[in-house]
């Protein structure tokens, strides 16, 4: 596919691969903050699991439904072989940059 | 997608709130809201235990209003997505049905163009003399005098009135005067012309009005006596491409002015026409003004100091004639500068042009809902097609917004594709347009960008109108019966397709109508006889330099071979309007004042123009005599004056003895709009000689106007041949008429073809639907003709009744234009019949040959379906 994940994107599918079986809209959304550290609001973590699902970069799977949740249950997402793809060409290419210009990995310390 | 929000916690403390909860409901377009509202309520369930629910509240807030523009952002972008697959659609539906499309746009192109074109029209009239920075506060004083209980209206008052005014009232800040003095001959050096009119005007007038100023100082431009103003082209026509500016010219009968500024030429778009400003002081220097408030010659304009006061203006300066002459009847009033285009006189009485304009603003909404109902009537015949589509839409999840939302897309593309075409279309009419109502329209003048506004909005006006219908008709479908196909195939709207298509016939059986009253009419006057005959005859104008040698000049142009008859006259015979209630005849009841137009002639006028001689004799050239004391009068006058024969009887012109010593057959001395009235004439004064009427022979015209031209060259050299014939000049009043009673045909031609057109999609579906019917019948034997009958008896009932609607409406508006005219051709049976005939003859052409082709098919095709 030729469609690339946006920034913003690899940061949510980085955040829902490190969730492992855990990744739910909150999970999602603390790890995504956690991960940026910038405040992400709920709009903007859905707009782009709908763009990610879209792409064919996560999938969804229901869970069951819990009481503090109002009785409805959790959609779970996971990244697909593609999602996978993209992101390790994406830390590749951070790996490449921070080699060839230490001094802003540095500057970030 | 449906999105539901769900109830709120049976305890509502442990819940969000329920107005955000809506609000994200609202505005939240992903596919996985329940989810999302899923994870809200377990994060504030958890904050609200941790940090209290209060705060928990908020957050919730903070995120829900967060979030909106990410949402709004991603809505937007739904909807475009939307939008682009109903565009596709509409794409495609165009190209498969291209007939329809086509005949869809042409009906709403010919609404739209005749839209725009009135629609300029009515725009550059009211664009008269909006130019002036002070439009909106300068006002032309009229009076209305009441004279034998009839209301005369005139805008010429008395010359000391406007200074008068000024002093003695607070409310009106300036006064300008304008004495106009029609083309007068100017001359400069060698070069002389009559090409140009003059104006003696205040030297307020150039600051009062803001004509642009291309040479020259404004407010110095009119001092002193001498000074002259001249516009751009008229000192181009004077002094060739020489510096105007400081140079000289003679005005006959006005003395020597220096040019002191020069204007840019006057717009078309000003009601004020002038060529030549001389100051207005030159006129009293000249003794031609005086100072008295019963001689009205001038034109005033004011400028009120408050635009707000005028009607309170109006009431205080109403009487102001009578503190000056007690006795006078007069009454002044005030007439707004921007209204002086929409104000039209006839003979003395004050009419308004607003009623044109709203005729016509009339024709052209109803053309263009002509061309809305043709769009209406297309599409929903058409719905059974879109049947399926809908029915798939809705199944997967559009809602009834959606599908409206759709059609009126629909509509908006046929409607910008119709208004390209109708812009084309008025470019290209322009030419035709602007020779019809004798404008010069193009969109330069008018503002191409503000038009090409105005134009996207009217296209979507008609979106909105023709999409409205249809959307919501083929929005109500039923998703499962469409799917199915058991909807019963359009039938619900059959009638009222019907009724459009009886309110179109209507509309256009209306201006049928109405272009056979206008035609008729102007037939009419063309055809009347005028008592004279207007043609081969050629008019002469007489300037004042001709007038010392008239007598020989007219001889000699007599003796022209080819020159039948000559005479001398003070008016122009198609037009004359002087009249005075200064006579006095034998048998005059002392009681009443009537007013008896009058003209001063000679003795060649009744024979150069053909008037018949009743009783008694013409002047005769030979008896000295007839110079001071013979009077003719017309038949109505003789009518008048009672039993006896006239001839013989006394009539005193001004107090000076005269005799009656013939009468003239009635002839028309004014145009058809106005009756024959009392006439009486006598001989001619040298002073007031206008006209030499010449009748010439049948053949050789331009060798003998060519030989005139020569004597006239070689008598006054300098002094240029103004002559004009006299079936052109009758031809010019009733050019008002003449542009009605065109543009009438030009719209009602596309009033019916748009109509056809309609119609034309009706048949072709009502063929479609009967199909199968029709292989039914055509199998047991029926003949081709019965099934064109079935079809055609259809429509001719829709049309005979559209017709006799439409009759008592087109009665009512056509008699209110005919009552202007004194003489006309009244209504007759045969107009509505006409109108009838051509709208069942052209509908049934329409329709026959779609029923045609329904009886030609083949049967069987037909009834092996499904």
């Amino acid at each position: 596919m030729a469609t690339l994940p946006t920034f913003n994107e690899y940061m949510f599918l980085a955040s829902i691969l490190a969730l492992e079986e855990e990744a739910y809209g909150v999970s999602i959304r603390d790890k995504a903050a956690q991960l940026s550290g910038t405040k992400v609001t709920y709009g903007c973590l859905y707009s782009h699991l709908d763009q990610l699902h879209r792409k064919g970069f996560v999938v969804k799977r229901m869970g069951k439904p819990t009481l503090e949740r109002g009785g409805r249950s959790k959609i779970f997402y996971s990244v697909t072989p593609a999602g996978l793809k993209a992101l390790k060409a994406f830390a590749s290419v951070q790996k490449s940059i921070r080699a060839a210009l230490p001094h802003l990995a540095l500057d970030g310390q | 997608m449906s999105i539901t929000v769900p109830p709120p916690c049976p305890d509502r403390k442990e819940g969000p709130p329920t107005a955000a909860l809506h609000l994200l409901a609202l505005i939240a377009r992903t596919p996985d809201f329940p989810f999302l509202e899923a994870d809200l309520r377990e994060e504030h369930a958890f904050k609200s235990q941790s940090r209290g629910h209060r705060k928990a509240d908020v957050w919730y807030w903070a995120q829900v209003l967060s979030s909106l523009p990410r949402f709004a952002l991603s809505s937007l972008r739904w909807s475009l997505i939307m939008l682009k697959n109903s565009l596709t659609v509409a794409r495609r539906h165009m190209i498969r049905h291209k007939g329809f499309s086509a005949l869809n746009i042409l009906g709403l192109a010919s609404g739209l163009a005749c839209c725009l074109l009135i629609g300029f029209w009515i725009l550059d009239e009211l664009s008269f003399d909006r130019f002036h920075k002070n439009a909106a506060s300068i006002y032309r004083v009229e009076s209305d005098t009441n004279y034998n209980g009839r209301i005369l209206h005139i805008y010429w008052t008395p010359h000391p009135l406007g200074p008068a005014l000024a002093s003695e009232f607070p409310e009106i800040a300036q006064s300008a005067r304008a004495w106009s003095q029609r083309k007068p001959l100017i001359r400069a050096g060698e070069s002389a012309t009559d090409a140009w009119t003059v104006w003696a005007v205040d030297p307020s007038f150039l600051d009062m009005f803001t004509f642009p100023l291309k040479a020259g100082n404004p407010t110095r431009a009119l001092e002193g006596t001498t000074s002259v103003v001249l516009t751009e082209r008229a000192a181009k026509a004077i002094f060739g491409n020489e510096e105007p500016v400081g140079r000289k010219l003679e005005i006959t009968g006005g003395g020597t002015f220096a040019v002191t500024a020069i204007l840019a030429d006057i717009p078309r778009n000003s009601s004020l026409q002038f060529d030549v400003l001389i100051p207005y002081t030159a006129l009293e220097s000249l003794g031609r003004v005086g100072n008295q408030f019963n001689d009205n010659q001038t034109a005033t304009f004011v400028r009120l100091a408050d635009r707000t006061a005028a009607d309170a203006t109006r009431a205080k300066i109403r009487d102001f004639i009578r503190t000056k002459i007690p006795e006078s009847g007069m009454k002044l009033d005030l007439l707004g500068l921007t209204r002086l285009r929409l104000q039209t006189w006839s003979g003395y009485e004050k009419r308004t042009a607003v009623e044109s304009l709203r005729l016509f603003s009339l024709i052209a909404a109803l053309v263009l809902l002509i061309g809305c109902i043709n769009f209406m009537n297309l599409s929903t015949a058409r719905s059974a097609r879109r049947a399926k589509e809908i029915g798939l839409r809705r199944t997967v999840g559009a809602r009834r917004g959606h599908i409206v939302r759709q059609f009126y897309g629909e509509a908006a593309v046929y409607a910008l594709f119709a208004m390209v075409l109708a812009l084309a279309t008025v470019t290209l009419a322009f030419p035709a347009f602007n020779a019809l109502t004798g404008k010069s329209m193009s969109w330069s003048t008018l503002g191409a960008g503000r038009m090409a506004l105005g134009a996207i909005a009217v296209a979507l006006v008609t979106a909105l109108i023709s999409g409205s219908y249809p959307a919501f008709v083929l929005s109500s479908f039923r998703p499962v019966q469409a799917l199915r196909g058991t909807l019963s195939r359009g039938s619900g709207g059959i009638l009222f397709r019907r009724i459009l298509v009886v309110v179109q016939f209507a509309l256009s059986a209306g201006l049928l109508v109405g272009t056979g009253v206008a035609s008729r009419q102007m037939a009419f006057i063309q055809n009347t006889p005028l008592g004279w005959s207007r043609e081969q005859v050629l008019a002469v104008k007489i300037p004042a330099e001709a007038r010392p040698t008239i007598e020989s000049l007219k001889a000699e142009m007599k003796a022209v071979p080819g020159v039948l008859a000559a005479g001398l006259s003070d008016q122009s015979p198609e037009n004359s309007t002087w009249s005075s209630s200064g006579f006095d005849w034998e048998g005059r009841d002392p009681q009443t004042k009537i007013d008896i137009t009058y003209m001063t002639v000679d003795e060649g006028y009744v024979e150069a123009l053909g008037i018949k001689v009743v009783e008694g004799r013409n002047f005769s050239a030979g008896l000295p005599t007839d110079k001071t004391e013979a009077v003719l009068v017309n038949e109505t006058f003789a009518r008048m004056m009672g039993t006896g024969s006239a001839v013989g009887k006394r009539f005193d012109f001004w107090s000076r003895k005269g005799t009656i010593v013939g009468v003239l057959g009635d002839f028309h001395f004014q145009p058809l709009r106005n009756k024959i009235e009392p006439l009486a004439v006598k001989w001619r004064e040298s002073d007031w000689t206008r006209f030499m009427l010449l009748r010439l022979g049948p053949s050789g015209v331009s060798s003998v106007i060519a030989s005139l031209e020569r004597i006239w060259k070689s008598r006054f050299p300098g002094i240029p041949f103004h002559y004009s014939f006299l079936d052109d000049d009758f031809a010019a009043l009733y050019q008002t008429e003449l542009q009605t009673a065109s543009l009438f045909k030009v719209f009602s031609g596309l009033a019916v073809l748009v109509a056809c057109l309609g119609l034309l999609g009706l048949a072709a579906h009502a063929a479609e639907r009967r199909t199968r019917e029709f292989a039914i019948r055509k199998v047991l034997g029926a003949p081709a003709r019965t099934l064109i009958g079935l079809i055609c008896r259809e429509f001719v009932v829709l049309i005979v009744l559209a017709n006799v609607l439409s009759w008592p409406a087109a009665y009512l508006l056509m008699r209110g234009w005919l009552n202007r005219f004194a003489y006309r051709a009244d209504f007759s049976v045969l107009l509505f019949a006409g109108a009838l005939g051509i709208s069942l003859m052209i509908g049934l052409l329409t329709v026959a040959q779609q029923a045609l082709r329904a009886a030609r098919t083949n049967p069987v095709g037909a009834l092996k379906q499904e």
